[in-house]
C-alpha cells in the first residue's frame, strides 16, 4: 500500500495550505462512470475524452474501487489531487489515465503524492493491483494497455 | 548544477519535481542524478523524503538506460539510506533503489550484490511493508531480481 497521511510531504503541504486531502470533489468512482460499455464523461455528454489541460488521475484503494478525477492545480480552492481521491486513505496504486472515446489508451504510475512513480515495472503486485481493478469494473481499456498491464504484472 | 540548486529545487511540491522529472533532457537528468547522489551522502535533511522521490522519478521517467555511472552514483547512497532508523525513509529507500536498478545498464557485480543484500535484509525487517515489498523484488520473475540473480 502506498501511503500519504503521515509523510513530511503532507505535513509540508499542509503547512503551506497546499494539501487537498480534504477537498470534497468532484471524485468518481469509475465503475459508476461507464454508460454502453464506454466511460461516460462526468462533466457532459456522450464518452470522456481526456486532454492535456484536462487529465484524469486514478488511484486504486483497497477494496480495489477505482477512484477518478480531472488533475487541480495545487492550492487552488477545491482542487482535485491524488490524495482527494480516498481523502487520505492509504491505497494499492495511483497515477494517471488517457481517454479516448470512453476507452483507456494509456495508463502510468505517476504520482507525486503516493511517490509510485517507477514502480509498476518492479512491484507487480501494483499492476495487478490496477489490472484487476479495471477488469473488475468492467472498464474498457485498448489493446496496448491491457497487453502493458498484463506484461508488467507477469504470469 | 550545484547542491544549492538542488536546495532551491527541493523547495518545490513533488508533484513539481515529479513533473521536472519527466520532462528533463538526457543531461539535464544525469546532472539532477550526480548532484542528488552528492546530497545523498549529505545525510537527513528536511526534505530527504523528497528527495529520495526525486531520484526514485528521475531514473524512471528516463527513455533510455542509465549510464552505469550515472545510476551508480545513486544506488549507493540509497542502499545506505535503507538503513534509516525512519521507516518511512527505508521503504522510500528501497523503492527508489529498486527503480533505479532497474533503469541502470549493467551496475558492477559488487554493487549488485550489495543492492541484493539490502533486499534480503529488508525482508526480516520490523515493518511489515518493508518485508512485503522486499519480498516482491526478491520472488522469482520479478524484473528487478531477475537482473540481480545474474550474479
Amino acid at each position: 500500500m502506498y501511503d500519504y497521511h503521515d509523510t513530511e510531504i503532507r505535513a509540508e503541504r499542509l503547512a503551506a495550505g497546499r494539501d487537498h486531502c480534504s477537498t470534497p470533489g468532484p471524485v468518481h468512482d469509475l465503475a459508476k462512470l461507464l454508460s454502453r460499455e464506454r466511460i461516460a464523461d462526468p462533466e457532459g455528454s456522450g464518452d470522456l475524452t481526456t486532454t492535456a489541460t484536462r487529465r484524469l488521475i486514478y488511484a486504486v484503494g483497497r477494496d480495489l474501487k477505482i477512484h477518478v478525477g480531472f488533475d487541480g492545480e495545487r492550492g487552488a480552492m477545491h482542487a482535485v489531487k491524488h490524495e482527494t481521491l480516498f481523502h487520505n486513505d492509504p491505497v494499492q496504486a495511483a497515477g494517471e489515465m488517457r481517454v479516448i472515446a470512453g476507452v483507456v489508451v494509456e495508463i502510468n504510475d505517476r504520482s507525486g503524492s503516493y511517490g509510485t512513480t517507477g514502480l509498476m515495472r518492479v512491484d507487480r503486485r501494483m499492476a495487478l493491483a490496477v489490472l484487476t481493478a479495471l477488469k473488475l469494473s468492467k472498464v474498457p481499456l485498448s489493446d496496448g494497455v491491457l497487453d502493458y498491464l498484463n506484461a508488467q504484472a507477469g504470469p | 548544477m550545484s547542491t544549492e540548486t538542488l536546495d532551491s529545487l527541493l523547495r518545490n511540491d513533488i508533484d513539481d519535481l515529479t513533473a521536472l522529472a519527466c520532462d528533463a533532457r538526457s543531461d539535464e537528468r544525469n546532472a539532477l542524478l550526480a548532484v542528488a547522489a552528492t546530497a545523498l551522502v549529505r545525510g537527513r535533511t528536511p526534505s530527504r523524503l523528497k528527495l529520495i522521490r526525486f531520484v526514485q522519478a528521475l531514473a524512471a521517467t528516463t527513455d533510455a538506460p542509465l549510464r552505469p555511472h550515472a545510476g551508480e552514483a545513486v544506488l549507493a547512497p540509497l542502499i545506505t539510506a535503507t538503513h534509516s532508523a525512519d521507516a518511512v525513509e527505508r521503504l522510500a529507500a528501497l523503492r527508489a533503489l529498486a527503480v533505479v536498478a532497474a533503469h541502470t545498464e549493467a551496475p558492477n557485480a559488487a554493487l549488485m550484490h550489495s543492492i541484493l543484500t539490502a533486499f534480503e535484509h529488508a525482508r526480516l525487517d520490523a515493518d511489515a511493508e518493508i518485508r512485503a515489498f522486499a519480498g516482491e523484488i526478491l520472488s522469482a520473475g520479478n524484473p528487478v531480481f531477475s537482473q540481480l540473480s545474474y550474479l
